[in-house]
C-alpha cells in the first residue's frame, strides 16, 4: 500500500513538474564561452567592415 | 567616422546582447528549453524588420509631399535594409521551428506540410513578396521622377499590407507560432520574464542600429554615385 502510494505522489510529482533539460552541462563545462567567442568575432568582423566601408564613403565625400 | 556615437552604441548593445543573452538566466520551459535565447535574435530581426520599413514610408511620403531626391534614395534604401533583415528573420525562424515544432515521430514531408500551412508563416511571407516586388518595381522604372514617385506610392500600399499579414492574419487563424494571444499582440510584460527583457529591448535597438548604420552607409553610397553622375 505504501509503496503504491509512494508511486503515485512520484507519478503526479514528475507530472507537475516536467523534467527541462538545459544546457548546464555545457555552461559547467566551460564550453558556452566558446560559443559567445564565435558569435563576438563574427559581430567584430562585421564591424570593422563597416567601419572601413564607413572610412571609405566618409573620405570619397570630402573629395566631391 | 561620419557621426558615430549610436554606431558605437549599436555596436556595444550588440555585444551585450551576445553576452548576456547566452549567459543570463532563462525561464525553463519544456520543449523551447534554451532556444529560447533566440529571441534575442530571430525576433530581433523582425523588430527590426518593421522599424526600418516604418522609417522607409516616413521617408516615401516625405517624398510625396516636398518631391526631394534625397527621400526617396532614403525610402529605398531603408527599405532594403528591412528586407535583409526580414530574410534573416525568415531563416533562422525556419531553422528553429524545425527544432520546436517539428515532431520527430511523423515524416519530414508531414512536418513540413503542417509547418508551412501556419498562418504567421504565410503572412510574412506574402509581406516580404510584397516588398520584393517594391524593389522589382523601382528597379524596372528607367525614368528618375517617375520611378520615385510610383515607388513612393507603392511603399505606402505595401506598408499598409504589412502589418495586417503578420499580426492581425495570424490572430483570426490559428497559428502555431506564440505572441498571438491577448492585447496587445506581444505582451512582452507577460510573455517574456523580466530576466529575460533586460536583454530584449537592448537587443532590438542593438539590432536596429546596425541595420540603420548599413542603410545610411547605402544612402551615402548612391549620393555620391549621382553626384559623379552631375559632374
Amino acid at each position: 500500500m505504501n509503496a503504491i502510494s509512494l508511486l503515485t505522489l512520484s507519478l503526479l510529482q514528475s507530472v507537475a513538474k516536467p523534467v527541462v533539460t538545459m544546457a548546464d552541462q555545457m555552461r559547467s563545462d566551460g564550453r558556452i564561452y566558446v560559443v559567445i567567442a564565435v558569435m563576438l568575432t563574427i559581430l567584430l568582423g562585421i564591424t570593422f567592415y563597416l567601419v572601413r566601408l564607413d572610412k571609405k564613403i566618409s573620405r570619397l565625400e570630402k573629395q566631391s | 567616422m561620419h557621426r558615430s556615437w549610436w554606431k558605437i552604441t549599436g555596436i556595444v548593445l550588440l555585444t551585450y546582447t551576445i553576452t548576456a543573452g547566452l549567459l543570463g538566466p532563462v525561464p525553463k520551459l519544456p520543449l523551447l528549453q534554451e532556444t529560447i535565447r533566440n529571441l534575442y535574435f530571430h525576433v530581433c530581426m523582425w523588430f527590426g524588420m518593421m522599424i526600418l520599413f516604418t522609417v522607409s514610408v516616413i521617408q516615401a511620403i516625405r517624398y510625396l509631399r516636398k518631391m526631394d531626391r534625397r527621400y526617396d534614395l532614403a525610402s529605398r534604401h531603408y527599405a532594403g535594409a528591412g528586407m535583409l533583415f526580414g530574410v534573416l528573420g525568415y531563416s533562422t525562424g525556419m531553422i528553429w521551428a524545425a527544432f520546436t515544432w517539428a515532431d520527430p515521430n511523423i515524416s519530414f514531408t508531414d512536418n513540413f506540410s503542417t509547418i508551412a500551412r501556419d498562418p504567421k508563416l504565410i503572412g510574412a511571407a506574402v509581406s516580404l513578396l510584397v516588398y520584393v516586388a517594391y524593389l522589382v518595381l523601382r528597379d524596372s522604372i528607367p525614368d528618375i521622377d517617375r520611378r520615385a514617385r510610383i515607388s513612393a506610392v507603392y511603399n505606402i500600399f505595401a506598408y499598409a499590407i504589412l502589418f495586417p499579414a503578420i499580426w492581425i492574419l495570424p490572430r483570426v487563424m490559428e497559428s502555431l507560432h506564440p505572441g498571438q494571444d491577448g492585447n496587445p499582440a506581444l505582451d512582452v510584460k507577460n510573455d517574456i520574464s523580466s530576466s529575460m527583457r533586460i536583454v530584449f529591448y537592448p537587443a532590438v535597438i542593438g539590432w536596429t542600429l546596425l541595420g540603420v548604420w548599413i542603410a545610411t552607409l547605402r544612402i551615402r553610397m548612391e549620393q555620391l554615385k549621382e553626384k559623379q553622375l552631375d559632374s
